[in-house]
């Protein structure tokens, strides 16, 4: 694998590409951006809820250590949190350039519309990120008489602020593919999904630097392997049941979308990037390696380029039939969208901004967890002993 | 408003007349014209409706703004306070009728019902230039006003009542 120093050059070329779409879009705006009046949200709205709900979901696998008190997940501890927290700001720079006027945001506060799903997630997931730094702050102290208060409210706020991700597309009347409480929940388990597979990656790389990345003589990769595979094993049932429900009686607006994704314009996305790479491919390697490690590592990252197409088939399934505003009227065609290569390059620059910033992280802070664990020591204590009247 | 859409001939004059009201450019348009073919060959003919924003009394737009940019106002338009919008598009996605355009400015702009110009008591020109008064303008809560009257004599419609939306513009049913 890369050094250290290739990591960081690799992640800031990956920066650079990122940075030269982000000026190319600040210049242009809508110009260069794939997004049409059919097709107001795109790769950028995609990549936001990648973003976000990757943060979230690293920040629930780890409230199973620090809210649960399962001692095992406490070795994820502060990196989990180093990483919600740059996900969730590459999530906020992403969405930053998908609004037209990001500077209004002020309005949000000063005229704020409590029945919008938008202004609701402005706050959940403004409260949560507060509530980042404050619990990675003492966790660094190790004042844990003040991260245990903070961790439950913000597990409270997590799954609020990704259950209402959902809900910002499910209150969308006009958009019958959408609309209702499935994706709330959907998004609750694909941020479980996604948190799994971006811990795994991390705690791959962190255990080959030496670190504690084995508790009680099994390794946590193995634990976060069985949770992504649970994840996905759901998220393709949660997926079969979607499609099917969606064809099922033919419903315009419904039926149509689930056909794109089946045959349609996405069907190449949701088949081959969504559906096997994303999905089967990685729980056939989690079961038939019976995750190992470094089998967990590619399965996760084979997972995470599924998710990153799944929250674009997300996105794009929503829109892509055109509205039937008059009973009877053909619908020939769906709507056109294309990325901009600009956003392309802002979600790559995101992704290399995320390794950089961890990296940085990693160096400045100590990231390491010292789980309190008896039955550990005792056993090292007797392998000492052991080894100690062996000597004798 | 009241559209009587078996008196359009799809002339389009009514989409243009708006595009040099707003000094749109051509690609952007605040009125369009929904073409349908009905019957089968040799039994065919066009059904054309007009559409544009319905100014609707539970306009989804507005529910969905985060920073209350769209609003209704008391004499019944939705409108749009551009110094609030963040350009984030909800509101392009929540209308059903797909009547929102984005602007330079990246604001999702809709037909204001020419607000301006309608308060000096003008006909908007969508309905003043049209050669077959497909579009009838007034005020539906004065009982005396054209529009009533007519909406009285004649069978109306909407379109998508199901979506909850509670449009202000009718058509005339065929």
């Amino acid at each position: 694998m890369f050094t250290r120093k290739q990591w960081l050059t690799i992640s800031l070329i990956l920066v650079c590409i990122g940075a030269v779409g982000a000026i190319n879009i600040l210049l242009n705006g809508e110009h260069v951006m794939g997004n049409t009046n059919q097709v107001p949200w795109g790769i950028l709205i995609a990549g936001y809820v990648f973003f976000a709900a990757s943060s979230t979901g690293v920040g629930l696998i780890s409230s199973l250590g620090h809210v649960f008190g399962i001692k095992r997940f406490e070795l994820l501890g502060k990196r989990a949190l180093l990483i919600s927290i740059i996900l969730l700001l590459c999530g906020f720079g992403v969405l930053a350039l998908e609004l037209a006027n990001p500077l209004n945001m002020i309005y949000i506060l000063l005229s704020p519309n409590i029945k919008s799903p938008i202004w609701w997630m402005g706050a959940l997931y403004g409260l949560y990120l507060l509530l980042l730094f404050a619990e990675f702050y003492y966790s660094l102290k190790e004042d844990h008489k003040k991260v245990k208060p903070i961790a439950n409210i913000a597990l409270i706020t997590k799954l609020a602020a990704v259950s209402n991700l959902g809900v910002i597309f499910g209150m969308l009347h006009s958009r019958p593919f959408w609309q209702g409480p499935y994706y709330s929940l959907y998004m609750i388990l694909t941020a479980i999904l996604s948190g799994a597979a971006i811990l795994s990656i991390a705690f791959y790389f962190v255990g080959q630097k030496g670190r504690q990345v084995v508790y009680q003589g099994e390794n946590i990769l193995i634990n976060l392997g069985k949770i992504l595979a649970g994840a996905l094993f759901i998220t393709a049932i949660f997926t079969f049941w979607k499609i099917l429900t969606s064809l099922y009686g033919g419903i315009p607006g419904k039926s149509e979308a689930a056909i794109a994704l089946l045959v349609g314009p996405l069907g190449l996305k949701f088949w081959v990037m969504e559906i096997i790479l994303g999905i089967f491919l990685p729980l056939f390697i989690l079961i038939k390696y019976s995750f190992q490690p470094q089998k967990v590592m590619f399965a996760s990252i084979l997972t995470m380029l599924g998710v990153l197409f799944m929250r674009l088939d997300f996105v794009l399934s929503g829109q892509i039939i055109p509205l039937e505003l008059i009973e009877g009227l053909q619908i020939t065609g769906y709507n056109p969208y294309v990325p901009g290569w600009s956003e392309w390059a802002l979600i790559v620059g995101a992704i290399g901004a995320t390794i950089f910033l961890y990296m940085l992280g990693e160096k400045k802070f100590n990231l390491d967890v010292i789980v309190d664990n008896h039955e550990h020591q005792e056993n090292l204590a007797s392998t000492k002993t052991t080894l100690v009247k062996v000597e004798a | 408003m009241l559209i009587d859409a078996s008196r359009c001939t799809g002339c389009n004059a009514c989409r243009i007349a708006c595009q040099m009201q707003w000094q749109l450019p051509p690609a952007r348009y605040y009125n369009r014209l929904e073409h349908n073919e009905k019957g089968t060959y040799p039994n065919t003919k066009w059904e054309i409706t007009p559409i544009q924003c319905m100014h609707c009394d539970n306009p989804p737009c507005r529910d969905v703004c985060p920073t209350g940019a769209t609003y209704k106002r008391t004499d019944g338009l939705v409108l749009i306070d551009g110094k609030k919008c963040i350009g984030c598009k909800y509101c392009m996605v929540a209308c059903p009728y797909g009547v929102r355009q984005i602007n330079d400015d990246g604001i999702p702009e809709k037909c204001r019902f020419c607000a301006e110009y309608i308060i000096e008591g003008k006909m908007p020109p969508c309905v003043s230039t049209c050669m077959n008064e497909v579009r009838i303008f007034g005020d539906l809560d004065d009982p005396e006003s054209k529009i009533s009257k007519l909406m009285a004599r004649k069978a109306v419609y909407q379109l998508l009542p199901e979506k909850g939306t509670r449009p202000r513009i009718f058509y005339v049913r065929k």
